[in-house]
């Protein structure tokens, strides 16, 4: 893999996320107490204010739907973006979490948004049309600080990962409509399970954990329940803070980023579908810093990895 | 107050005389640190109780530090080993060294920090929420928290 661009963020504060927009023309990014729209074909940026009690906190997660920008904010706020007009208008501010969110999501549908934090609980919002956000769940099955939430790219299963070690999976209840956990995935993870993402029809899924483990689990076919299909244990030399799974039903890749500074991406055999890693890059950033988050993405309509760590540079990795 | 009356302990004679912060910067970014350039960092952090160093206070000790290459691992001992990892004091102790050193050091050095085994109840508890980068992170966003971790570092280069 080879680094074909890179962007330095001037800020003393930890770049935790990224996402790209607008047909992956454009990426999102917090710089210095704003949002920043960053052109990626002309390299220029323009700057979304964001209200004044709001950008004093830590923005720790962005996520994005054919309409919207939402953000997961440690001021316990998430705040939604219409993405559709020229200025980015706020045009919902979502409370009820007693602290830090760590993660929101939009469904693949696009008719919920789920989002979770340190107060232990993972909350479901509807989204009803006209900006207007219902919430209609609030799920409290973890004991501890919820760090990630991922939805399903094929129906409205729902992920969540914890400081409890454990994987929680939710769905709608067929006949009353009420959310419930219908699976915990307990005993695997030996600390805090810090990031999940499914593959792109949702029959996998990788997790990954401070106890510096790799893990991936796959449905089967008539429980519709996840049972562990691989797992790489000390796959890095410290916590594993991110991963995420290629989009790509020919190709079934996943990325991590570590504490320890490097990056790793692993691809499937063709005949047992196991994983192995297939690159590996000690210290990808500068000074082996700790990597924050890594996503697929594309660049001139080429695939890429893109990157983010401690020495707050984005950047972005050729896939081939 | 929930230690009265703290054992108080000698202070260790420092490395270096003279220390000016300029030149030890630079020894950082040239050259790897080692166990006693840690704890000269780290020696002078206040008690958040009392008018005594940590080192003072033998909270933290050169013999605790480990340096290997860019990994540091500080361990240290709670003044008293109940005390509730819920209480500030406590909170305010293991931020104080975490800070220092995120402070002082270049961001190549990966730093973990732990209770020194059997001198805690709940060790486990205390060394994962210490080493949680977000719930850190988190913390030091807490003005109260903030404050109080710039209190205890006041005596520190």
């Amino acid at each position: 893999m080879i680094e074909v661009k890179s962007i330095a963020i001037t800020s003393e504060d930890t770049i935790w996320d990224f996402i790209q927009i607008n047909n992956n023309q454009n990426l999102i990014y917090f710089e210095k107490e704003n949002l920043v729209n960053f052109n990626l074909t002309t390299n220029s940026k323009s700057v979304i204010k964001l209200n004044k009690d709001t950008n004093k906190r830590t923005l720790r997660h962005l996520a994005k739907s054919s309409q919207y920008l939402a953000t997961a904010g440690f001021d316990s706020k998430v705040n939604i973006f219409d993405i559709t007009t020229d200025n980015f208008e706020l045009v919902a501010t979502l409370e009820g979490h007693e602290n830090e969110v760590k993660s929101v999501e939009f469904s693949y549908d696009q008719n919920f948004l789920a989002t979770c934090g340190r107060d232990k609980t993972v909350w479901i919002w509807e989204i009803l049309g006209e900006d207007d956000f219902d919430c209609v769940a609030v799920l409290q099955e973890h004991t501890q600080d919820v760090k990630n939430l991922k939805w399903s790219p094929t129906d409205n299963i729902l992920l969540s990962c914890s400081y409890d070690d454990t994987i929680k999976i939710y769905k709608q209840d067929e006949n009353d409509d009420d959310w419930y956990c219908f699976q915990t995935l307990s005993g695997h993870f030996t600390s805090t399970v810090w990031c999940v993402d499914f593959n792109f029809d949702g029959s996998k899924f990788c997790a990954v954990s401070e106890d510096k483990s790799l893990k991936i689990f796959v449905k089967e076919g008539k429980s519709n329940k996840f049972n562990l299909f691989q797992s790489f244990e000390n796959i890095c030399s410290r916590a594993v803070y991110t991963c995420c799974f290629l989009k790509d039903e020919k190709r079934s890749l996943i990325a991590l980023g570590s504490g320890d500074g490097s990056i790793k991406v692993l691809n499937s055999n063709k005949n047992d579908g196991l994983f192995s890693v297939l690159h590996n890059i000690e210290s990808a950033h500068e000074d082996s810093c700790d990597i924050n988050k890594v996503s697929f993405g594309s660049l001139n309509d080429e695939d890429v990895l893109i990157s983010v760590a401690d020495d707050n540079q984005i950047k972005f990795w050729n896939l081939n | 107050m929930q230690n009265e009356n703290p054992v108080i302990y000698q202070k260790k004679r420092s490395k270096v005389t003279n220390l000016n912060e300029d030149v030890v910067i630079n020894e950082l970014e040239e050259e790897n640190i080692d166990q006693e350039e840690i704890f000269d960092l780290i020696r002078n952090i206040n008690d958040p109780e009392h008018p005594l160093t940590l080192e003072q206070l033998n909270v933290t000790q050169l013999e605790l530090i480990n340096v290997k290459g860019n990994l540091i691992s500080v361990n240290f001992v709670p003044t008293i080993p109940h005390c509730s990892m819920a209480t500030l004091i406590g909170a305010n102790i293991r931020l104080s060294i975490r800070v220092c050193l995120l402070r002082s050091l270049p961001k190549r050095y990966k730093i973990d920090i732990h209770i020194e085994k059997g001198t805690h109840q709940s060790e486990d508890a205390v060394n994962r929420q210490l080493n949680d980068k977000e719930r850190v992170a988190a913390a030091l966003e807490n003005p109260h928290l903030l404050k109080a971790v710039n209190q205890c570092l006041a005596r520190t280069a």
